[in-house]
């Protein structure tokens, strides 16, 4: 790993240390302690905008964990999303659950289905995997909307609860961000942690050549398999904070279209980058807003119905070509940029 | 003279006083009401819901050009287009209700949005005019419907088609709609149960997706039913190929999703068809409402495409504000205008007609959600009064299809 020149490991706990240097802990430091007291500091839409940014990190970095890390491919994650939040939702309405208590069942849930769908992962790869994770992202939705509509509302749109925290009814956006943030948070820094660890490495040798890795011993099945889980996992915890963030859920949100927005995040980012994956989130619901205010900008020099055309297709047509011109000229993505931003700083002036 | 000194004086208190009491009312008043739109003006529900931001526009500009505000008061607009997509509604909502003064009314042309907003709205103590899913509205809270609930269209159509109907067996109806909240908002038990009780026969309900142009199959599977009618509340032109393409004898009943903006794109294939709508006729050009919706639709220049029932509900959202927040004023004042003042003359509305009766308009504590509509029969790509005793063009109160627990 790069460090700044003079920083040398002298103990093992040195060298496997996350935050290495003293700077970086103050950095660190600071930084957890203003993600406090952000919400007094910014509006109630910026605010909403971070939650829901938040929330698609953790998804995303599901998505690194199985994409990034290991090679395997899922157009299934909007849809792993929906069967966390749903699973929630039922719990909640129809069980009676509280948030906390439904919160681990459905994240599980979400695990093991994810599970089942990776389990194709063992005879097949590649584009052929991506066509299975598809069916997933079928039929899901489908099976919320017809199996039991009376308990997942069908197409409807279904309120929940706010949930509460020792008596204080999280029913606003600043409540709400300190249960998004501490997930957050605590699942960069797990994810990270896994990457570093013998599972992480199991999950590189196999995205790098599985026939390599099997002849080290890695059992590669059980590693697909659980990497497909963490992934799923994540979606679902995603879910349930996307539950509560927007205090409603309609099976609309959970669509193939948001599956593929969550693979561009990490491509942008760069896949198998935790930071990497933290950009492409942010640089894409960025994006997403930024395409909101262009659209009706350039659709004002054309006649109305040329305008309406180029203000319905901005969004997806900036979206396509980021992705384009992110594989052709920084295919390592955000992530590369950054650590070459990185370098810069640390060597500067002496900077080669 | 000493009279005449104290007079001088006295007059000149007075006209102080009065100036710096009509000041201080003055200053109470507002400087503007703000009204938000916030709906999916360019994703898929866009070529029906769209509309509806021109409609606005427009009617505020009637509002506060013609009707000098509300007592003086202009009325300001700020639209959002969520694209289709809930989760960035719900972005804009939060950007909109953090704004200082915040917009006190939200139009929301966005089924699924809508019903996410719901207790959004009650919560934050602002107003909102949404579509008439039953999500939307119910429990009552600070919510009104654009129209009749969904189901209740459906219900009052079914009933046209009982009373004018002469054969022996009951009549049968095959039901295809859009798999999504919007499209399956018809589809409720009260409604299948009342569809039953007057004895019509439903032989069919099949789904599609918005984005599907080709719904062959379910056609087909309808077709086997053999239906007399069918009945949608979405965009009815793909149903109208496939009727065409597998020469099925059957018409088409629309509630929503029909109207001028679908007709005109193939108005033979809706020869004859029905649709039942909150509004009054474009094609009734004595109307003086729709001549004056129509001179403000030329005079700024909005396309053929624009003229639909979502611009005259644009219009009624704003006729709507200027009415309800002028008749809270004159009972409380400016100085104790509030939201539950507001929400009281809105809840209030009886019979309301504006602009000579352009939408009729009903909203009650147990219903927010008028029930009055007119049947239209489609000819020469015209929206002419139907027959029969629920059509000739008056204004008919939809069967209440509000569900029991709500009751």
């Amino acid at each position: 790993m790069w460090r700044p020149c003079g920083v040398l490991d002298d103990t093992y706990e040195k060298d496997i240390a996350i935050i290495r240097t003293r700077p970086q802990w103050i950095i660190t430091g600071l930084s957890l302690f203003s993600l406090i007291f952000l919400p007094m500091m910014v509006s109630g839409y910026v605010l909403t905008t971070i939650n829901l940014t938040a929330v698609c990190i953790i998804s995303a970095l599901g998505l690194n964990v199985l994409t990034g890390l290991t090679g395997q491919i899922s157009l299934g994650q909007g849809a792993f999303m929906g069967v966390g939040g749903y699973s929630m939702m039922v719990l909640m309405n129809h069980f009676g659950f509280s948030f906390w208590l439904a919160l681990p069942f459905s994240v599980l849930n979400a695990g093991f289905l994810g599970l089942l769908f990776g389990l194709p992962s063992l005879r097949i790869k590649g584009f052929y995997l991506a066509m299975a994770t598809l069916a997933a992202q079928f039929m899901i939705p489908w099976a919320i909307i017809y199996i039991r509509p009376d308990l997942t509302g069908g197409t409807s749109t279904v309120s929940i609860q706010a949930p509460s925290f020792f008596g204080i009814s999280l029913t606003t956006q600043s409540h709400i961000y300190y249960v998004i943030m501490f997930f957050t948070v605590l699942i960069i820094f797990l994810v990270r942690n896994l990457a570093r660890s013998k599972i992480g490495r199991a999950f590189v040798a196999i995205r790098d050549n599985d026939l390599a890795a099997e002849i080290m011993g890695v059992e590669i099945f059980s590693y697909k398999l659980l990497s497909f889980f963490i992934c799923s996992l994540l979606a679902g915890l995603a879910g349930c904070l996307w539950v509560i963030w927007m205090g409603a859920i309609n099976v609309d949100s959970f669509t193939l279209h948001e599956s593929i927005w969550y693979l561009g995040m990490i491509i942008v980012g760069g896949l198998g980058s935790i930071p990497g994956t933290i950009f492409g989130v942010i640089f894409i619901r960025a994006l997403e807003l930024f395409a909101q205010f262009l659209g009706p900008l350039i659709a004002s020099y054309f006649p109305d119905a040329i305008g309406a055309s180029i203000k319905n297709g901005i969004s997806p047509f900036i979206f396509g070509l980021v992705i384009l011109l992110f594989l052709v000229y920084e295919p390592r993505g955000l992530a590369h940029r950054w650590e070459i931003t990185k370098h810069f700083y640390r060597r500067w002036p002496f900077s080669f | 003279m000493k009279f005449e000194k104290i007079f001088k004086v006295s007059f000149i208190i007075f006209l102080v006083i009065s100036f710096f009491s009509v000041a201080a009312v003055q200053a109470k008043k507002p400087d503007s009401i703000i009204i938000a739109l916030l709906g999916d003006l360019t994703g898929p529900y866009a070529p029906i819901v769209g509309p509806m931001a021109p409609g606005t526009e427009d009617a505020i500009r009637y509002v506060n050009d013609e009707l000098g505000g509300i007592n003086g008061v202009k009325i300001k607009l700020i639209i959002r287009d969520n694209t289709g997509k809930a989760a960035l509604g719900l972005q804009q909502y939060a950007e909109l209700i953090g704004m200082k003064p915040k917009p006190l009314f939200f139009g929301v042309p966005h089924t699924p949005t809508a019903e996410a907003l719901r207790a959004k709205v009650l919560a934050d103590d602002v107003l909102g005019f949404f579509p008439s899913s039953i999500e939307d509205i119910f429990p009552v809270g600070n919510t009104v419907g654009f129209y009749a609930l969904y189901p209740s269209h459906a219900a009052l159509f079914v009933k046209w088609l009982k009373e004018g109907w002469t054969k022996k067996r009951n009549p049968r109806v095959g039901i295809i709609t859009w798999d999504t909240s919007y499209g399956r908002a018809i589809l409720t038990p009260e409604f299948y149960d009342y569809a039953k009780k007057i004895g019509v026969d439903i032989v069919a309900t099949e789904l599609f997706g918005v984005r599907d142009v080709d719904i062959t199959t379910q056609m087909v599977r309808i077709r086997s039913k053999k239906p007399d009618w069918l009945l949608t509340n979405c965009l009815s032109l793909s149903i109208l190929k496939a009727v065409n393409e597998l020469n099925m004898d059957v018409r088409l009943a629309n509630s929503v999703g029909g109207g001028w903006g679908v007709v005109r794109l193939a108005p033979e294939l809706h020869e004859n068809c029905i649709d039942i709508n909150s509004v009054a006729s474009y094609d009734n050009l004595d109307h003086p409402g729709i001549r004056k919706i129509l001179e403000y639709h030329k005079k700024y220049k909005r396309s053929l495409k624009e003229q639909t029932n979502f611009y005259i509900y644009g219009w009624q959202y704003v006729l709507m504000v200027h009415k309800v927040i002028q008749d809270a004023v004159a009972k409380v004042g400016w100085d104790n205008l509030d939201t539950a003042a507001i929400k009281k003359e809105m809840f209030s509305l009886t019979d309301w007609e504006p602009l000579d009766g352009v939408v009729r308009v009903t909203y009650t504590k147990k219903l927010p959600a008028s029930p009055w509509m007119k049947i239209y029969r489609i000819r020469g790509g015209k929206l002419v009064p139907a027959e029969g005793r629920l059509g000739g063009g008056k204004w008919v109160q939809c069967p209440d299809m509000t569900p029991a627990k709500y009751r």
